[in-house]
């Protein structure tokens, strides 16, 4: 049984932090943190400093919401300010080694991963073999339109043409799609 | 496991789309939150408020008394200047007037006399 799982629209969300519910901004954060991290992660190659960039990138999003046009996707917007951060990093990363002599502890920021404590982390490639059932388990018409919607980057307009049915019920499938791999997310945490 | 519905459908659209790194750590987006509310302006508060408010009526205040102060001054000198610039004038008219007669009849003397010779 699939409880009713309420997840706003990006837009909302957004209208809500600009009429100044800052709290609201952290399922923005939560939402989309392990796509702008690995954007980060394939410039900087070091998971700290990606985390790092990273945290830059959702604060200086924060600080220009005001600017965000709703005819974007927010990922759109937010993936194109992370690039941005990146390159800055990198410049002043290069010219930061230019001053500095190599010494043992840049060749220790070549290394991959942290060196933290593994507790702190979620391991995430451990789950990427569980996530491929779950989309299998929804009924065809809600998993073709996840993957309109999240994959492909389409917007409603556009499934709704594609598919030639009503904006409305674009959304109203998205709403019950995401409720139901939420819960057998949940439902297959709980078993182990 | 992750308890928020935002961070695990988040996961979930991350890894159906192979767009994830390794790993992350668990308190990304509290650290991310604090950073954002410690770069945040305080919040108003009523103190605040009242203050802010006191000190509009304060300048309100201030400027309405300097602009009436002003305008008084600004009367004053206007009215006697005008008055002083009336009775010049009137004087060089006057003048003016006067001279332009005596320069003709003047003129009309000296042609009479100049027809005699």
């Amino acid at each position: 049984m699939t409880r009713n799982i309420i997840i706003k629209d990006d837009d909302e969300i957004i209208q809500e932090c600009l009429s100044g519910n800052t709290g609201a901004y952290k399922n923005l954060v939560d939402k989309y943190q392990i796509r702008i991290i690995n954007t980060c992660y394939k410039y900087t190659k070091n998971i700290n400093d990606a985390e790092d960039v990273a945290q830059e990138v959702f604060l200086k999003a924060f600080q220009n919401l005001s600017n965000f046009k709703f005819d974007s996707k927010f990922y759109s917007w937010i993936y194109r300010i992370a690039v941005n951060t990146c390159l800055n990093y990198i410049n002043s990363r290069e010219k930061r080694n230019e001053k500095e002599t190599i010494s043992e502890e840049n060749c220790l920021n070549e290394v991959n991963v942290s060196n933290d404590n593994p507790g702190e982390y979620y391991q995430l490639n451990e789950l990427v073999d569980k996530i491929q059932p779950l989309i299998e388990k929804l009924p065809e018409d809600l998993s073709n339109l996840i993957k309109l919607y999240e994959i492909k980057d389409l917007t409603y307009e556009d499934i709704s043409k594609r598919l030639d049915i009503p904006i409305g019920t674009v959304r109203s499938r998205l709403h019950r799609a995401r409720n139901m791999l939420i819960s057998e997310f949940r439902s297959l945490s709980d078993d182990e | 496991m992750m308890n928020n519905n935002y961070k695990i459908f988040g996961l979930i659209v991350s890894l159906m789309r192979n767009d994830n790194p390794p790993e992350i750590s668990k308190d990304f987006s509290e650290n991310v939150m604090q950073k954002i509310l410690l770069n945040k302006k305080p919040e108003d508060t009523k103190y605040n408020n009242f203050l802010k408010v006191a000190a509009s009526v304060f300048f309100a205040v201030i400027t309405a008394y300097s602009l009436i102060s002003f305008e008084r001054s600004e009367t004053n000198v206007v009215s006697v200047d005008i008055i002083e610039d009336k009775t010049d004038n009137s004087e060089l008219i006057k003048r003016v007037k006067d001279d332009s007669a005596c320069i003709k009849i003047e003129n009309s003397i000296e042609e009479k006399n100049d027809s005699c010779k």
